[in-house]
C-alpha cells in the first residue's frame, strides 16, 4: 500500500469513527430531550410556535385546519420497509408533522439501494437502514418521534409492534411479509396502506379500513414463487416507487384526518411507461375470508414463509440442485478457463445484465432461451468448432449468484446429452468470482 | 369457434331467453385484454385481444380463456380480473360488449 492510500484509508476510518460517535451523542441528546419534554408538555396535541410556522401552508387548507394538524401531531404511523417505498413515505409523513413514526427493516444500506432509497446517503453504506433513515428524518424535523425497529418482522414480533401504531404502511419487498402484515393488521384492527413497485409499474390500495376488504379477500392464494419477480432480479426505476411511496404517505394522512376519499376497496395501477393511473374497483370484504371473514380460520399469526413457499426477504437463498462434482469454484474456473483456455463459458443472465459486466470470452445465452431448439443448435455449432475430439469438454455455466446457473445445467445436460461434454456451474456465481478472483468486478 | 364454446353459448341463450327477449345472446365479441405485473411477463405482452367471447358468459369462462390465450397457467388462481375497471368474481355471470377492457392483475410485491 502506498503512503497516500494508507493515509486516505486512515482518514476514512477516523471519519467513520467520528460519525459513529456523533450518532451516539445524538441518541443521548434525544433521550435527554424526551425526559425534559415529558415534564413540560401540557398537551401533546397542542401546536407550538414551531408547529404553526412550519405547517402553516397545510393548516390554512380549510379541510385540514388547526384541528387536522393536531390530529396529525397526535397520530402514529408504522412504516414497514425503509427502502424504495418506505423512504419517500417516511419523508412526507415526517414533513407533514405526523407525531410518531415507526420504522421497521432488518437490512443494511447497500450501494444498489442508493438510486431509489433517497433517505440513505452513500456514507451510510453498511449502516442499518432503520438508523440511517431515522437519522435523515430527524434532520428534517427533530420534533417528530422516530421509533427504530431494526429487525426482521415475523410472527413472533409483528402483533406487538403493529399494535403500538394507528396506521400501518406496507413498504416491504416480498410476498410472505405482505401476508404477515395483512393478518397482523386484521387481528389488531389497523388500516394497512399497501404499496408495491417493480420496473416501471406500481400498485396501491388500502386494506382493512372501515370494513373494506383485506389482502386475503382479494388474493386468497399466494402467487407461486417462480412467478414472483423482485426488484433485485427485475429491476426498478427509482422514481416509480417514489410515486407510490408518496401516495402511501398521502393515504395514511387521509386516514389520520378521517377523510372519506381513502383508496379502500379500490386498486390503483400506475404505469410509469404510459404515465397512466387506472383505478380498479375491488370486491367488498369477503365474508368467507380466512382472516377477516365471519368465521376466520386464522386467528393468530402463522408461518408465512411456509404459506407462501418463499423467504420473507427479497434475497434469493442458495439453491442446491446439483451434485458437488457438477459445480466448480471460482479458483477452478480461473485456472481452467482463463489460464488454460479450456472449455467454454455460458453466461445465462439476461442480456441487459451481461452488457453491464461479464467475463471475457463468455457467451451470453439467457436462461429462458435455453428451451429453444435454435439456441441448442447454436451451442452445438460452437462446440463443434471448439472441442474437436476431446472427451468431457468442459461447458461452464454461470449467472449472478449461482441459482439460475444450476437450473441451466439441468437443462443443458438433457439437450447436450450426446455431446460428450461435462456441464458444470460456477458455484456462487459472479458474486463469488468477484470476491475470490477479481475485486474490480462489480457486485450488483 | 370451437364446438364446445358454441355449446356453452347456446346454453346461456336458452337460460336467458325469457328475460332477454329479442336480445342476440349468441353474438360473440372481442375483448381488449390488458396484462399487468407478472401476467405481462408470462404472456410476453402488455396487451392482447380475446376473440369469440360469448356476450353473456361467466367469470370462470373468462379466466379459462385468458389463462389459455396468454399462457398464464403458472399463476392460475393468483390473479384477479377486472372488466371495464370493475373487479369480477369467479362464479359471477357477466355481460360483455365488443371492445370491453379485461384487465389481468396479479399482485405486485416488490418495493
Ligand atoms: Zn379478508
Amino acid at each position: 500500500m502506498s503512503l497516500e492510500s494508507k493515509s486516505i484509508f486512515q482518514m476514512e476510518k477516523e471519519i467513520a469513527d467520528l460519525r459513529e460517535l456523533l450518532r451516539s451523542k445524538e441518541q443521548e441528546l434525544r433521550v435527554l430531550k424526551e425526559c425534559e419534554g415529558s415534564k413540560t408538555h401540557l398537551s401533546v396535541e397542542k401546536l407550538s410556535k414551531d408547529d404553526i410556522e412550519r405547517f402553516s401552508r397545510q393548516i390554512i387548507i380549510p379541510s385540514i385546519g388547526v384541528k387536522g394538524q393536531q390530529l396529525m401531531k397526535g397520530a402514529s404511523v408504522l412504516i414497514v420497509g425503509a427502502g424504495g417505498l418506505g423512504c419517500p413515505a417516511a419523508q412526507y409523513l415526517t414533513g407533514s408533522g405526523i407525531g410518531h413514526i415507526g420504522l421497521v427493516d432488518y437490512d443494511e444500506v447497500d450501494r444498489s439501494n442508493l438510486h431509489r432509497q433517497l433517505l440513505h446517503s452513500q456514507e451510510n453504506i453498511g449502516v442499518s437502514k432503520v438508523s440511517s433513515a431515522a437519522e435523515a428524518l430527524r434532520r428534517l424535523n427533530s420534533n417528530v418521534r422516530i421509533s427504530e425497529h431494526s429487525l426482521q418482522l415475523d410472527s413472533s414480533n409483528a402483533l406487538n409492534i403493529v399494535q403500538q401504531y394507528d396506521v400501518v404502511i406496507d413498504a416491504t419487498d416480498n410476498v410472505a411479509t405482505r401476508y404477515l402484515l395483512n393478518d397482523a393488521c386484521v387481528i389488531s384492527g389497523k388500516p394497512l396502506v399497501s404499496g408495491s413497485a417493480l420496473r416501471l409499474e406500481g400498485q396501491l390500495t388500502v386494506y382493512n379500513h372501515h370494513q373494506g376488504p383485506c389482502y386475503r379477500c382479494i388474493f386468497p392464494k399466494p402467487p407461486p414463487p417462480e412467478t414472483v419477480t423482485n426488484c433485485g432480479d427485475g429491476g426498478v426505476l427509482g422514481a416509480v416507487p417514489g410515486v407510490i411511496g408518496v401516495l402511501q404517505a398521502l393515504e395514511a394522512i387521509k386516514i389520520v384526518l378521517g377523510w372519506t376519499g381513502v383508496l379502500s376497496g379500490q386498486l390503483l395501477l400506475f404505469s410509469g411507461e404510459q404515465s397512466t393511473f387506472r383505478n380498479i374497483r375491488l370486491r367488498a370484504k369477503n365474508p368467507s375470508c380466512d382472516v377477516c371473514g365471519d368465521h376466520p380460520l386464522i386467528t393468530k399469526l402463522i408461518d408465512y414463509e411456509q404459506f407462501c413457499g418463499a423467504k420473507a426477504t427479497d434475497k434469493e437463498s442458495g439453491l442446491s440442485l446439483l451434485k458437488q462434482e457438477q459445480r466448480v469454484s471460482p479458483e477452478t474456473l480461473h485456472r481452467s478457463f482463463i489460464c488454460k483456455n479450456e472449455g467454454i463459458v455460458i453466461d445465462v443472465r439476461d442480456s441487459e445484465e451481461f452488457n453491464m459486466c461479464a467475463l471475457p470470452n463468455s457467451i451470453n445465452i439467457p436462461l429462458k432461451k435455453l428451451e429453444e431448439v435454435t439456441t441448442i443448435q447454436k451451442i452445438k455449432e460452437i462446440l463443434d468448432s471448439r472441442k474437436k475430439n476431446e472427451e468431457n469438454f468442459p461447458v461452464y455455466v454461470l449467472c449472478r449468484r449461482g441459482n439460475d446457473s444450476q437450473r441451466a445445467v439441468l437443462k443443458l445436460e438433457q439437450s447436450l446429452g450426446n455431446e460428450n461434454v461435462a456441464v458444470c456451474d460456477l458455484e456462487g456465481g459472479l458474486h463469488a468470482w468477484a470476491r475470490a478472483i477479481d475485486s474490480s468486478f462489480p457486485i450488483y | 369457434m370451437a364446438p364446445q364454446q358454441q355449446q356453452e353459448v347456446e346454453v346461456v341463450v336458452q337460460q336467458q331467453q325469457q328475460q332477454q327477449q329479442g336480445e342476440r345472446g349468441a353474438a360473440a365479441v372481442s375483448l381488449r385484454v390488458l396484462l399487468f405485473a407478472g401476467a405481462r411477463e408470462l404472456a410476453g405482452t402488455a396487451e392482447g385481444v380475446l376473440t369469440g367471447v360469448p356476450a353473456r358468459t361467466d367469470v370462470d369462462h373468462l379466466l379459462r380463456r385468458v389463462t389459455e390465450a396468454f399462457s398464464l397457467g403458472a399463476m392460475s388462481g393468483a390473479f384477479i380480473l377486472a372488466l371495464n375497471h370493475d373487479y369480477v368474481m369467479p362464479g359471477d355471470q357477466v355481460r360483455v360488449r365488443d371492445g370491453d377492457e379485461l384487465a389481468v392483475i396479479p399482485p405486485l410485491s416488490g418495493g
